[in-house]
C-alpha cells in the first residue's frame, strides 16, 4: 500500500507539494514545532509536515482544517476551469488546432490539490483525540464538529490508501454537472 | 622527470630555510610562553593578596571561557551526557522551560516553531496562486459560452429538441467568437440534428472536429450520424432520380412494379464516386464518405412509391413497419407515417404518439395523428378541440391543424368554416404544401368560392403542378366529400 500511496502523491505532486506548503504555514502560524520539514519524502509522511504532538483541540483543528481548506479553494477554482473546457466543452484544441495544454495543465493541477486535502492519519487522530476524547468536550462542539471531523476523518483514512484520486477524478467529472445547476442563473443575474 | 630534478638542485638550500625559519619559531613561543606565564603568576599573586575568590568574578570568569569555542565543547562534553544532548544542535542539553521532556534545547526548540521556508518552496507556491488566479480567468472567460451550452443541455432534457438544437447553434457561435474550439458543443449538435432527421447540415459543426478523433470512442455516436446521414443523402439523390419523373403522373401512369426492383437494387448497390461522394482532402475536418445506400432511406423511398402509387394502406404500412424493424432508432424517418397509418386503418395510437412526444416534446405530428384517429372515428368535435388546444400552445405545424380542423368541418358539412380554417393554415404556413393547397381548392369549391378556387389552381398550375384527381372530381361530381376524406387514404392528397 505504501507504494501506491506514494505513487499518488508523486502522480499529484503538485497537490502533494501545496498540501506540506500549507501544513507548514499553518505550524508556523500556530508556533507548532516542526521536526522534519521536507515536503516530498518517501515514506509516508510524503506531502505532510512532521510536528510535535499537538495538546490543544483549536490548534489540532487548525491544524488539519486550514490546509484541507487551502487545497479545497486551490482544487475548486483550477478544476473548475479546467473540467469544464475538458469535459464538458471539449476543448482538446485551440481554434488553430494545436493541442490545449493549459485545459490540461488547469485538470490536472485541480485534481492533485483536490487529492491531497486531507490531513495526515496521525493528525486526525489527534484531532479526535482532542474532540471525541473522554472529558475534551461538551456534546454541543462534538455536534457542531461532526460534520466537517468527519470529512476530515474520512478523507484521512482514503488518502492513507491513496484512494483520494479515484474520488477526486470521480469529483472532476461531476463538477461540470454541479457547476451547470447554478452558474447559468448567476451569469443571468450578473449580465 | 625535469621537475624531480629541480626539486633536488633546490633541496640543501631548503633545508638552510628550513633550519633558520625552525629557530625563529621556537623563538617567538619561548617568548608567548614566558608572557604567559608572567601573566599567569601575576593573576596568582593578585588572588592571594584578595584573599577569598568573588562568585561574581567566578561567574564572570566563565562567562570569559563561553567566548572561546574550543573551550566550551570540552566543558559540555564533560558535563551532558550524550542522550541528554539537543536532538537538532547535538550540543545544548535538551528540554525546555514549557517541556522540560523536550527533545530539544531551548534555542533549538524556539527556531523549530519558526521553521524557515525554503524560498524555491515559496516560489513554488506563488506560481500555484498565479495559476489558481489563472484558472479563475480561463474560467470566467469560458463562462458565457458554458452557460448557452448549459442551457441546451436544459432544453434538451426537457426534451424540447428543435429549441436545444437552436441553442446548441447559438452556443457554438458564442464560442466561435471567443475563438474556443468546444468540440463537445460541435457532437451534440450533430448527433441532436440526426436524430431529428436534419441531415443536411450536420457536415459543418463537424469540420471543427479533428479528423483522427472520428476513431476514438468517444466520437463514435458522430461519426455513425455523419455516415447515415451522408448514406441517407446519397439515397434520397438515387431515389429522387428515379422517382421525380413520376411524381406529377396519375398513380395509374405509375409503373409500380419496375420503380419497386430499381429501388430494391440499391439496398445492395454500392454508392459510386461519381454520385458527388469524392472525399477532398483539402476540405478541413472530417467528411463521412458513404458506400452504401442508407436502408431505412430505401424503404422510405419504396413507402413513398407506394403513396403516389395510391396502393393500399396495408402495403404503405409493410414499408414503413420495416423501417422500425431495421432501424428502430430513426423514429424521426417512420414515426409520423407509422402513426398516421395506424390512425387510417384504426389502429391504436397511444403508444406511438408516446413514443414521439418523448423523442421531441415540440414535434406536434402526435397531435397531428390523434386528431387523425378521431376524424376517423368521427369524432369531428373532438379533433377539432385538440388541433385549436394545439394551435393556442403554439405548434410547428400549424398549418397542418388548421388543415384537419377544415377537413373535419367539411365532413360536419360546414364548409365555409372549413374554407376559413384551410384558408388559416394556408396564410400561416410559409411554403405551403402541394397538399395544403389541393385542400384549399377543395374547400373553396365545397363553400362556393369560385375566385379563391381560381387563386389557387392557378398558384398550382404557375408552380408546375395540377390539381389532385381528387379535387377534379369532385368539381365534376364523380367523387362525394365522404367519399375522398373517408376511403381510400382517407386524405387528400
Amino acid at each position: 500500500m505504501r507504494i501506491v500511496y506514494l505513487a499518488v502523491k508523486y502522480i499529484t505532486v503538485i497537490g502533494t507539494f501545496l498540501q506540506a506548503f500549507f501544513e507548514h504555514l499553518t505550524c508556523r502560524v500556530y508556533e507548532i514545532l516542526i521536526e522534519d520539514g521536507r515536503y516530498l519524502r518517501q515514506n509516508e509522511m510524503c506531502g505532510h509536515i512532521e510536528h510535535e504532538i499537538i495538546r490543544k483541540r483549536a490548534t489540532a483543528f487548525g491544524m488539519c482544517f486550514f490546509p484541507f481548506l487551502f487545497n479545497l479553494l486551490v482544487g475548486l477554482v483550477t478544476v473548475s476551469a479546467g473540467a469544464v473546457n475538458v469535459y464538458y466543452l471539449g476543448e482538446f484544441f485551440t481554434a488553430k488546432g494545436f493541442p490545449h495544454f493549459l485545459n490540461f495543465l488547469l485538470l490536472w493541477v485541480g485534481i492533485s490539490a483536490l487529492t491531497n486535502l486531507f490531513p495526515q492519519w496521525e493528525d486526525a487522530l489527534t484531532l479526535k483525540e482532542q474532540i471525541y476524547g473522554k472529558g475534551k468536550s461538551n456534546l454541543f462542539i462534538k455536534i457542531i464538529a461532526a460534520p466537517i471531523f468527519g470529512i476530515l476523518y474520512g478523507g484521512a483514512y482514503l488518502q492513507r490508501y491513496g484512494l483520494t484520486l479515484i474520488t477526486s477524478v470521480a469529483f472532476s467529472f461531476a463538477v461540470p454537472y454541479i457547476l451547470s445547476t447554478f452558474v447559468p442563473t448567476l451569469y443571468g443575474w450578473i449580465k | 622527470m625535469d621537475e624531480q630534478k629541480e626539486k633536488a638542485d633546490s633541496l640543501p638550500k631548503a633545508d638552510e630555510n628550513t633550519a633558520q625559519a625552525l629557530h625563529d619559531e621556537l623563538e617567538d613561543l619561548a617568548k608567548v610562553f614566558q608572557e604567559e606565564l608572567d601573566r599567569a603568576k601575576a593573576e596568582a599573586r593578585e588572588v592571594a593578596e584578595h584573599g577569598t575568590e568573588d562568585p561574581e568574578i567566578l561567574i564572570q570568569g566563565l562567562e570569559d571561557v563561553t567566548e572561546h569555542p574550543s573551550q566550551t565543547e570540552s566543558v559540555t562534553e564533560e558535563a551532558v551526557p550524550e542522550e541528554e544532548l539537543c536532538e537538532c544542535c547535538g550540543e545544548k542539553r535538551r528540554g525546555t522551560a514549557k517541556n522540560p521532556h523536550s527533545a530539544f534545547c531551548e534555542e533549538c526548540d524556539a527556531g523549530l516553531r519558526h521553521y524557515p521556508f525554503d524560498w524555491i518552496n515559496v516560489l513554488f507556491a506563488l506560481a500555484a496562486v498565479c495559476l489558481v488566479f489563472f484558472g479563475g480567468y480561463v474560467f470566467a472567460e469560458h463562462t458565457e459560452g458554458f452557460a448557452a451550452v448549459c442551457k441546451a443541455d436544459a432544453l434538451r432534457r426537457e426534451h424540447k429538441m428543435y429549441s436545444a438544437l437552436d441553442a446548441y447553434a447559438e452556443a457554438a457561435a458564442i464560442l466561435e467568437d471567443d475563438k474556443i474550439n468546444a468540440e463537445y458543443v460541435y457532437k451534440r449538435e450533430i448527433v441532436l440534428a440526426a436524430s431529428l432527421g436534419f441531415v443536411n447540415g450536420i457536415e459543418e459543426p463537424a469540420k471543427n472536429i479533428q479528423p483522427w478523433e472520428m476513431s476514438l470512442p468517444h466520437f463514435s455516436k458522430v461519426k455513425r450520424a455523419l455516415l447515415s446521414g451522408a448514406e441517407f443523402t446519397q439515397t434520397v439523390t438515387a431515389a429522387e432520380e428515379l422517382l421525380s419523373p413520376y411524381q406529377t403522373q396519375k398513380p395509374d401512369q405509375i409503373p409500380y412494379d419496375d420503380l419497386l426492383a430499381k429501388l430494391e437494387a440499391l439496398k445492395t448497390q454500392p454508392v459510386s464516386e461519381s454520385d458527388g461522394n469524392s472525399q477532398t482532402a483539402s476540405k478541413k475536418g472530417y467528411q463521412a464518405k458513404a458506400e452504401k445506400y442508407s436502408l431505412p432511406g430505401v424503404l422510405f423511398y419504396q413507402y413513398y412509391l407506394a403513396l403516389l402509387s395510391d396502393r393500399d394502406l396495408e402495403v404503405q404500412l409493410g414499408f414503413i413497419e420495416e423501417i422500425r424493424e431495421t432501424a428502430p432508432k430513426e423514429l424521426w424517418l417512420y414515426g409520423q407515417f407509422l402513426g398516421d397509418l395506424y390512425a387510417k386503418t384504426g389502429r391504436d395510437v397511444t403508444s406511438i404518439c408516446e413514443q414521439l412526444e418523448e423523442a421531441n416534446a415540440e414535434d406536434g405530428a402526435p397531435t397531428l395523428i390523434r386528431a387523425t384517429a378521431l376524424r376517423m372515428q368521427k369524432d369531428y368535435d373532438g379533433a377539432i378541440a385538440l388541433c385549436e388546444e394545439k394551435i393556442a400552445q403554439g405548434s410547428d405545424v400549424e398549418g397542418d391543424l388548421y388543415r384537419q380542423i377544415g377537413i373535419c368541418n367539411l365532413l360536419k358539412g360546414e364548409y365555409e368554416a372549413a374554407y376559413t380554417a384551410v384558408n388559416d393554415g394556408f396564410q400561416n404556413s410559409g411554403n405551403p404544401s402541394v397538399q395544403m393547397c389541393n385542400t384549399l381548392a377543395l374547400a373553396a369549391l365545397a363553400a362556393g368560392r369560385t375566385d379563391a378556387f381560381n387563386e389557387v389552381k392557378n398558384l398550382l398550375e404557375n408552380s408546375g403542378f395540377t390539381l389532385s384527381g381528387e379535387v377534379t372530381q369532385y368539381q365534376s361530381g364523380v367523387l362525394t366529400l365522404e367519399q375522398i376524406l373517408t376511403e381510400g387514404d382517407c386524405d387528400i392528397s
